[in-house]
């Protein structure tokens, strides 16, 4: 089933609406993205989550045919390797957790080489977005162009080592006067600590959100000496407010996620989906993919309209020609 | 099935150790309707109160926090009332109707009668409802920590085999404003699980145990609280779980992090200084996120709900096995 006239007209307008010569919306993306640019280069690695969760868990396991006996959901899936290799390795499931997410950085690193001139990415570049939020945790989008340059964010970090990722993100200058920011709100593969996955992290990434947003101190952390650095609330909360970071995008723009499965497994997305809906935010929509209509936990849901393409190559043709009209785009396969 | 029945039979000074995990489909057993569901019936209720029309309410796959909020989004709009002011009156409304129906009636007093008879020293109740604990009116009830967290209150029961904690994580219709089945009361959840979480490992970090210097085993910290515990959060992570009729919704975050949070703890220990983690089910049942072990839930599968009940009630029926007689029977290699 394809998407509606008027499904695709709410996409293409919140697409091209400008403001100051600025798009005004903020495009996410997922895996589909990386998965669509490796299909339309002939590129081999084209991993999903399911995809790299195996190559760990061929690490792990010393009998492959074994990762069919462990849970099928991704995170159950992942902590059952992280507790797996602690036991192996006789170290703490956050050691081993910390060894798994340096391999998961390590075969990304090679993958980001090897993708980064890859058409598809150029051609978000070229769209000319202000920003961009990448759901992945490699700098592919960054890396496609010469001028990409890394910020880290204030140091030390204003919420602590766990809340880094809301202020780390790749640069890249278009041209003299514009810019494109890519934020990785899961975490980046320059810093394996960095990365969002598994119930602690998770867990814990919710808690650094809602203390962003002014529900908490850092009291709740296990070691609040790690703030000891920010003396005051006041010189914590002012620090906040004039660092750019991916949170007040997230909450305050249209966003549009392209490529993105949005499991109901991803808690801090869904968190933050939920408290921008309960905030009245601007409009968020999923383009997505989906034979008959959009997958069954995006359907008739208040956080964001599901607009579901009958194949990723329909949805990546009308994706691109809505932000890159003329642009020599490579037919998909 | 010998080390389920084994873990059911365990008993202390003539109270049964391991702790039952019930969800409502203790309910509709006891109610003798099963996929009659009076829960569900009770939020159609209160969906009408809010104006919504029946044929918009469809519960069917949904899980309660899904429900939930959409019936609080619904009384707010069709109130003019703000999320949180509507959030409370769904609150009121729920368990009022709860009051008045289910807890007043005497529909399913046996199963629920032999459960609390059961010798337990602490029952775990996912429903709201209090009829787990108002089973008999001969029993002696007694609120303890009643303006606490969530995390310490419980119900005291007195009958003629002794008493049980009947703990309601997720409040109780006897204090409307302690339930909270809301996906917004996820992050203070997580919050408090993370604060409760250092509390005891800093408890029992003191002594050379597992990797060391380090944790006390989880055995050990049971042995020591089991029939005093100081909340629910210390029964999930330490003590001998049997999951009955509950669903485990996989958008109940709070839910899964304390059970890959218990799996990660029991990682540096051996088996005999472990608790089980039991999953009673039925081939027909949906478990495609408990299946192959996630967070090391062991599934114990039956033909269907007579079958399981009738295992049940026998287990609970049946006299207790002195776990200090026998203490290292349980767990052999």
């Amino acid at each position: 089933m394809s998407p509606s006239a008027a499904d695709l007209a709410l996409a293409r307008d919140l697409l091209t609406k400008r403001s100051k010569g600025q798009r005004v919306c903020v495009p996410v993306f997922g895996t589909g993205l990386n998965i669509q640019a490796a299909t339309v280069a002939g590129y081999a690695h084209r991993d999903d989550w399911s995809e790299l969760l195996a190559k760990i868990g061929r690490h792990v396991l010393k009998d492959a045919r074994a990762l069919d006996d462990l849970p099928r959901t991704h995170l159950a899936l992942w902590e059952s390797l992280l507790c797996l290799w602690a036991r192996q390795t006789s170290t703490y499931p956050f050691q081993a957790e910390n060894v798994l997410q340096q391999l998961i950085c390590r075969e990304l690193r090679a993958q980001e080489e090897e993708c980064r001139s890859f058409g598809l990415y150029r051609n978000v570049i070229d769209a000319g977005f202000s920003d961009i939020i990448s759901l992945n945790f490699d700098r592919r989008i960054a890396l496609s162009s010469k001028t990409n340059t890394f910020v880290t964010g204030p140091n030390p970090c204003p919420l602590g080592s766990h809340g880094e990722s809301l202020f780390r993100h790749s640069v890249v200058q278009r041209d003299e006067a514009a810019r494109t920011r890519i934020w990785y709100p899961h975490g980046d593969v320059k810093k394996a600590a960095t990365l969002k996955f598994g119930v602690r992290k998770y867990g814990f990434h919710i808690g650094v959100l809602r203390e962003y947003m002014g529900g908490y101190d850092g009291a709740w952390r296990y070691r609040a000496s790690s703030l000891k650095h920010m003396p005051t609330a006041g010189t914590k909360g002012r620090l906040l407010r004039r660092t750019p970071n991916w949170v007040s995008l997230f909450l305050e723009r249209p966003l549009v996620f392209v490529g993105c499965g949005l499991s109901p497994q991803e808690w801090a997305l869904w968190w933050l989906l939920r408290r921008r809906s309960e905030l009245g935010a601007p409009p968020a929509i999923c383009l997505t993919i989906g034979q008959a209509a959009a997958p069954p936990h995006l359907r008739d849901i208040p956080e964001l309209r599901a607009i579901a393409f009958d194949t990723p190559a329909e949805l990546w043709r009308a994706f691109l020609s809505w932000v890159t009209p003329g642009a020599r785009v490579r037919s998909h396969a | 099935m010998e080390r389920l029945s084994q873990a059911l039979s365990d008993e202390v000074d003539g109270k049964r150790t391991c702790v039952l995990v019930l969800g409502d489909g203790v309910n509709q057993e006891a109610a003798g309707k099963r996929g009659s569901n009076d829960w569900q019936r009770v939020l159609s209720a209160v969906w009408r109160e809010a104006g919504g029309s029946p044929d918009d309410f469809d519960p069917t796959g949904k899980s309660t926090a899904t429900l939930w909020s959409h019936l609080v989004r619904q009384w707010a709009a069709h109130r003019g009332a703000h999320r949180t002011a509507a959030e409370l009156a769904i609150r009121g409304r729920v368990a009022a109707r709860l009051r008045a129906t289910l807890e007043n009636g005497g529909r399913g007093r046996r199963l629920l009668s032999k459960l609390v008879d059961g010798r337990f020293a602490n029952l775990i109740s996912f429903s709201i409802d209090r009829r787990l604990a108002l089973g008999t009116p001969s029993r002696r009830i007694v609120y303890r920590r009643p303006r606490e967290g969530f995390l310490f209150r419980h119900v005291d029961v007195t009958g003629p085999r002794g008493r049980t904690k009947v703990w309601f994580p997720y409040g109780d219709s006897g204090s409307p404003s302690s339930i909270e089945l809301d996906h917004s009361t996820y992050d203070g959840r997580l919050v408090l699980f993370e604060e409760s979480r250092a509390r005891l490992m800093d408890t029992h970090n003191s002594w050379d145990g597992g990797y060391g210097p380090g944790l006390r085993p989880p055995q050990y910290v049971f042995d020591h609280s089991w029939s005093e515990p100081q909340s629910w959060f210390d029964l999930f992570m330490c003590a001998p779980l049997v999951f009955v009729g509950a669903s485990l919704p996989d958008d109940d975050w709070p839910l899964w992090w304390l059970l890959h949070q218990r799996a990660r703890y029991f990682v540096p220990f051996k088996k005999g200084e472990c608790a089980e983690t039991f999953y009673l089910t039925t081939s027909d049942a949906e478990t495609h996120h408990i299946q192959n072990g996630a967070a090391g839930l062991e599934m114990v599968t039956f033909s269907n709900h007579a079958a399981l009940w009738k295992f049940v009630l026998s287990a609970v029926e049946a006299p207790g096995a002195d776990l200090r007689a026998w203490a290292d029977r349980r767990f052999r290699p």
